[in-house]
């Protein structure tokens, strides 16, 4: 090991232990040119990279002749990451600084550590801000899904709120402002955040918001308004009193509403209830997923493409006590049956030797899972995101499979975490760029920093630490990317203080914020 | 509202400067040039040296200063704006920044007197402003440009 090597590491020893070392490198490119200005566009790509930042007095200092700097901060960096001047940097407490001048040191025809100059950025640091700070328990559960949507430029997101009541706030994209906070009903659960809603958007573009159950009757709301949070009505319920999670899922005048109805305490199992006239009426309910006994189901997302909504689930074996295997199938609004990616007609209900045969994603042994997240790709393939790990252990690993038309690729690992309940959720831009933003590890415990991955079609990179637990001062998980999502808002997530009932101030925040 | 003076520079600037004229060291290959207001938002280095399209030079426009013009009755009836212009660029290979630069200041020249009419635009060289910046001497050339106009 050279000289370089030892200094490095003794130095990464001594200060990793102060704070996290992991730092997001902003690298700017320029583009095309403003008409006005003819300066050029601002663009950044986001990667990890090592650095110590040492904050220091405030100085102003000549750089080189002809070049007055402001600095605040000293960067020492390995010199096998890279970094130019006029980079970014970022912390994982969302400070931003931008590198003024930069140091390339050699000893000999060796590369020493490099030093940065950096320059605090009052203005780009607002950090991650929330826009409600009135959360419950878990204000966004992602077990009821979506919480939020995007539609005609603003993005509506639903939470729970004082006394787990659904809240809804939007955000109008244009004129980047947020609405305040509406109540949207009273939620009939008590220290239970279950019943938390979910929202779909109809074909009078009226919100509709599901909340309310736990093996209990699912409450439905309806704005009064187009395109309008300002007041709702609350409906007729929906379901018998059984329901739980419910997933919402619009069409032009059809809403598809999935939930799981509670036979017995070791027999859940997946229902569906379609409304053809905006949720005013409702049909029969009809099984889709039912694994008879000994089993509850946990479905994850849905999602609509091209007619099919595609869902992915784990079922919970009474038996062993763990939530097994991940499935997938999809509903087809055409015939109303359930169907396996390689075509396989299942009928209307799925039972368990079907889905073992046609519908099986992952098996995953001894190990334990949950709630995956599922999202369909250009070609209408689907991709997922699971976790995986030891049951009443700190180890667990996010893996992310797809459908590649003939068969599901092995999975790969995104990262690990520490916590059966540290979701994730993704975007698909292509087969060769997705990114993941996952609950990673943080403090011990459920939840944990808040990060984003990059496949790049062969592996998963760290990017991005987008907001760090220890900044934030609390547990962070439960990231949702809203329906339809608008560029500007990509993600929901939250402070998640998960059971307690009486603090009413966790945070709900939006990403970029 | 009376227009911005680095605009309307600009605008002049863009449509007076002829690329065939801004040429390279071998003389026929053209180099790449941009009008652009001064202090972009970004290390102005990165002008030369990003990914797509750098510049070879560029013509920088400053915040301008303004006179009245009064008429016998001492009422406004127009202005006088001075804009600040440098020309800056660097040595780059196949680019002698000292050459260019000469090159590029022929050029602003010859757009000034082959176009003075309008608004009667003047060109006033102030001085040369290179800057060693250790790694880089950016070479630069500060020019002051005049024209007169009215109220509106």
């Amino acid at each position: 090991m050279g000289i370089i090597e030892r200094q490095w590491a003794t130095l990464k020893k001594v200060f990793g232990n102060i704070g996290n070392l992991e730092i997001t490198r902003r690298a700017l490119s320029l583009g095309s040119r403003d008409a006005t200005t003819g300066w050029r566009a601002k663009t950044w790509t986001e990667s990890i990279i090592t650095m110590f930042i040492i904050d220091q007095t405030a100085r102003s200092q000549a750089a080189a002749a002809g070049y007055i700097v402001r600095t605040d901060a000293l960067g020492i960096m390995d010199p096998s990451d890279d970094i130019e001047v006029g980079d970014e940097v970022k912390n994982s407490g969302d400070e931003y600084y931008e590198v003024k001048t930069l140091r390339r040191p050699t000893i000999g025809d060796k590369p020493a550590l490099y030093q940065c100059d950096l320059a605090k950025m009052p203005l780009h640091q607002p950090g991650i801000t929330a826009f409600a700070k009135t959360g419950v328990s878990q204000p966004i559960n992602v077990v009821c899904y979506p919480s939020a949507l995007c539609f005609n430029g603003v993005t509506y997101i639903v939470f729970q709120g004082d006394s787990l009541d659904p809240y809804a706030i939007s955000y109008t994209h244009s004129s980047d402002t947020w609405a305040t906070a509406v109540q949207i009903a009273s939620n009939p659960l008590g220290n239970d955040d279950h019943g938390a809603p979910a929202i779909c958007i109809d074909d009078n573009d009226k919100l509709h918001v599901f909340y309310g159950c736990h093996n209990t009757v699912m409450k439905h709301a309806l704005a009064d308004d187009a395109e309008s949070i300002a007041a709702w009505t609350v409906q007729a319920d929906v379901t018998g009193a059984d329901a739980t999670y419910p997933k919402a899922v619009a069409s032009g005048a059809n809403i598809y509403l999935f939930y799981r109805k509670h036979i017995s305490n070791t027999y859940k199992k997946f229902c569906l209830k379609i409304s053809a006239d905006n949720g005013a009426n409702w049909g029969a309910e009809s099984d889709i997923i039912d694994f008879t006994s000994n089993s509850w189901i946990y479905l994850g997302h849905t999602e609509l493409v091209a007619g099919k909504i595609h869902m992915a689930w784990c079922n919970y074996n009474v038996n062993t006590g763990r939530r097994e295997e991940i499935y997938h199938a999809y509903y087809n609004t055409a015939d109303s049956k359930m169907y396996a990616m390689d075509g396989t007609d299942l009928g209307t209900t799925i039972d368990k030797t079907e889905a073992d045969a046609s519908c099986l994603v992952v098996d995953t042994g001894a190990e334990s899972t949950t709630l995956p997240a599922l999202h369909v790709d250009g070609s209408g393939y689907p991709w997922i995101i699971y976790i995986s790990g030891i049951a009443g252990t700190a180890t667990w690993s996010l893996y992310h499979t797809r459908w590649t038309g003939a068969a599901w690729t092995t999975p790969v690992e995104i990262c690990k975490t520490d916590n059966q309940a540290n979701y994730a959720d993704f975007i698909i831009t292509s087969t060769t760029n997705v990114d993941a933003y996952v609950t990673a590890k943080g403090d011990a415990g459920r939840g944990g920093d808040l990060e984003r991955l990059n496949w790049d079609g062969t592996s998963w990179i760290k990017k991005a630490i987008i907001y760090a637990e220890t900044f934030a001062d609390c547990a962070l998980g439960n990231p949702m990317v809203p329906v339809d999502f608008d560029s500007e808002k990509k993600l929901v997530f939250c402070q998640v203080d998960a059971d307690d009932y009486d603090t009413t101030d966790l945070k709900v925040y939006s990403y970029p914020t | 509202m009376a227009e911005d003076a680095r605009y309307k520079t600009k605008d002049y600037l863009d449509t007076n400067l002829t690329a065939a004229n801004i040429l390279k060291d071998d003389a026929a290959s053209l180099a790449a040039f941009a009008v652009i207001f001064k202090n972009p938002p970004y290390p102005i280095l990165k002008e030369f040296y990003a990914d797509s399209t750098p510049a070879n030079v560029l013509f920088c426009i400053g915040e301008p200063e303004s006179r009245v013009l009064m008429d016998c009755f001492q009422v406004p009836y127009g202005y006088e704006e001075f804009v600040p212009v440098e020309i800056i660029c660097v040595d780059k290979i196949g680019v002698t920044g000292t050459k260019l630069k000469w090159t590029a200041e022929k050029e602003l020249r010859r757009a000034c007197e082959a176009n003075p009419t309008g608004s009667q635009w003047f060109v006033r060289r102030i001085g040369a402003n290179d800057q060693d910046l250790g790694s880089t001497i950016l070479y630069g050339t500060r020019f002051e440009i005049s024209y007169r106009r009215d109220t509106t």
